[in-house]
């Protein structure tokens, strides 16, 4: 074979290799089982987004919220709903110095893993799409949701009150009947809070058959302050309290397919 | 959810380089350049200036990450490669390979992905730079640089990108640098090879390269002058990989295929080969494992 004749195949050969890597292909994705995840902020009776949020607690304390910040830090889809603490309402409330490593929990199907900031006051009446996920097949009873303090990555971390590190911020004043006029008051922590976990009211099943659910949470701000002395937020007694309280304030608001 | 076509006319040239390939006559007898006649298949030859070398390849394997019933995701991999080898010199060789890559991905949520595209086109170079043992050039000793060039494009399916694992490419320059010696005593022949692989860059979805590591040992033994068999033990080490920072936990590792093969001498310079890796020493991190590897190739000398 001449050597012309050898560069002319090669140089053949060679452009359409050429070719062939510039194509784009062509791909096809079919949806899997998913479930979204949705968190709904009562307005309490007030237009949505109005400010501040006023409530009394049951010791007939009024409570005036200007800013009220909570991290929700992941969800997670349980099929395992047996143990003690897994209550339609939290039951134990000394152990929320549960050692929180604050990777997130990406490689676990079944746990929703972007943490966001939330503002019940400017929030109130809304709605937010926490994120889905995509869990193996397999019939679930509950969810686990995690309270811990913002990450660099948190969604909706504002700059004004400065929430990194922070799992609670809240700002507003209160008023006692021997009071006089309004007391503001500030709190704000960065330890993780006990988790949230509510049972379904029917055990979810997710299979190819019934691939889609939504989950969704909601947040009663309202009842934060029950039993809580507002005078003595230093006190780490009355802390736990309202830790306590928020965490008891998540709810499930409902399933749906 | 078909979103990109696969655009005709890179068929229709793949299909005319083919038909360019078809000899119109029997003008050369690539071992009796080479001067010996061994059954050499891609990446084996002995050099000669002006050798020109196309191989059509295939590969299936299967692999599969995570744990079972939590996160595991099963991938069916086929790719149809295309290769050209020439060398311009005696002492050197300069390639270039391009494979189309189909994938298969199954979710452990039901769900599934598909992917048909070309994956990265890699180019490599060999240098010859010790020979001896007489005219018949018994031993060769070359120097190997290689060049994974990320030409694959990202697959989205109209919507973010598809799993990582089913990507045609990884979006990453990856050079690699090597040694190999040869021991040509036909009908045996034996050759020695270690390759060392990096990442260069980003890829997608934040990936980088964790390294890798690659000895090949392989035996062959010509039967008669038109078929032989191989047996190889190929080894490969990997780092973990990283994607946006975070190290992925089911990479990296090290396993050990043994390697079966055979080769046949169909006509003077049509040359068939078929091998089968079989995962003998598995110590790959997390959850990872990596099955059967089957490969054939076709080559012709012109």
């Amino acid at each position: 074979m001449t050597f012309e004749r050898i560069h002319g195949h090669g140089l053949s050969i060679l452009l359409a290799l050429l070719l062939t890597a510039c194509g784009s292909g062509q791909s096809s994705k079919t949806p899997g089982i998913t479930v979204d995840f949705n968190l709904e902020i009562p307005a309490g009776g007030a237009p949505a987004g109005s400010k501040p949020l006023a409530f009394r607690n049951t010791e007939g304390v009024d409570i005036v919220l200007e800013q009220a910040w909570v991290v929700l830090w992941s969800q997670t889809l349980t099929a395992d709903c047996g143990g003690p603490e897994f209550v339609r309402r939290p039951g134990r409330w000394l152990d929320w110095w549960i050692s929180s490593a604050q990777a997130h929990a990406g490689s676990d199907p079944r746990v929703q893993p972007v943490p966001h900031a939330i503002e019940l006051v400017a929030e109130s009446g809304t709605r937010r799409a926490l994120g889905a996920i995509h869990p193996p097949p397999g019939i679930y009873c509950g969810v686990r949701v995690d309270l811990r303090r913002a990450d660099a990555d948190t969604v909706g971390l504002p700059e004004n009150p400065p929430l990194l590190e922070r799992s609670v911020f809240l700002q507003g004043r209160y008023r006692t009947n021997a009071m006089q006029a309004p007391a503001p008051f500030v709190f704000e922590t960065g330890r993780t809070l006990i988790p949230a976990q509510r049972l379904f009211p029917t055990p979810l099943t997710l299979s190819a058959d019934q691939p889609h659910a939504r989950v969704t949470l909601r947040i009663r701000y309202d009842r934060w302050f029950d039993g809580v002395e507002l005078s003595r937020l230093d006190d780490p007694t009355q802390q736990d309290l309202l830790l306590y309280n928020i965490s008891a304030s998540v709810e499930l608001a409902g399933v749906a397919r | 959810m078909p979103v990109r076509r696969r655009p005709p006319v890179l068929v229709f040239l793949w299909i005319v380089a083919w038909g360019a390939l078809l000899p119109r006559a029997a003008l050369a007898c690539a071992t009796c350049l080479a001067g010996d006649p061994t059954l050499s298949t891609l990446g084996l030859e002995k050099p000669y200036a002006g050798r020109l070398r196309v191989t059509a390849g295939f590969l299936h394997r299967t692999e599969t990450v995570g744990v079972a019933g939590l996160n595991r995701k099963e991938l069916n991999e086929t790719r149809a490669l295309l290769g050209l080898a020439w060398w311009p010199r005696s002492r050197l060789a300069l390639g270039i390979q391009v494979p189309w890559v189909f994938k298969h991905l199954t979710r452990v949520d039901t769900g599934s992905e598909r992917v048909s595209a070309p994956g990265d086109l890699q180019v490599y170079a060999r240098y010859y730079g010790w020979q001896w043992g007489g005219s018949r050039r018994h031993h060769l000793l070359a120097m190997n640089a290689g060049l994974r060039i990320p030409t694959a494009v990202e697959q989205t399916a109209d919507g973010p990108p598809l799993d990582f694992d089913v990507q045609p490419g990884t979006g990453q320059w990856v050079p690699s640098l090597g040694l190999w010696y040869a021991l040509y005593a036909y009908p045996w022949f034996t050759s020695l090879q270690l390759t060392g692989q990096w990442g260069l860059g980003t890829g997608f979805q934040g990936y980088q390269f964790g390294g890798a590591v690659n000895l090949s040992l392989l035996g062959q033994r010509a039967l008669t002058q038109r078929l032989a068999i191989q047996l190889a033990l190929d080894t490969r080490w990997n780092g973990r990989d990283d994607y946006h920072g975070r190290t992925d936990p089911d990479s990296g590792g090290y396993i050990g295929f043994l390697t079966p093969g055979l080769v046949v001498n169909l006509s003077e310079d049509w040359l068939v080969s078929a091998r089968v890796q079989v995962p003998v020493v598995d110590a790959l991190n997390g959850a990872h494992e990596e099955g059967i590897v089957v490969r054939a190739e076709v080559s012709y000398d012109f």
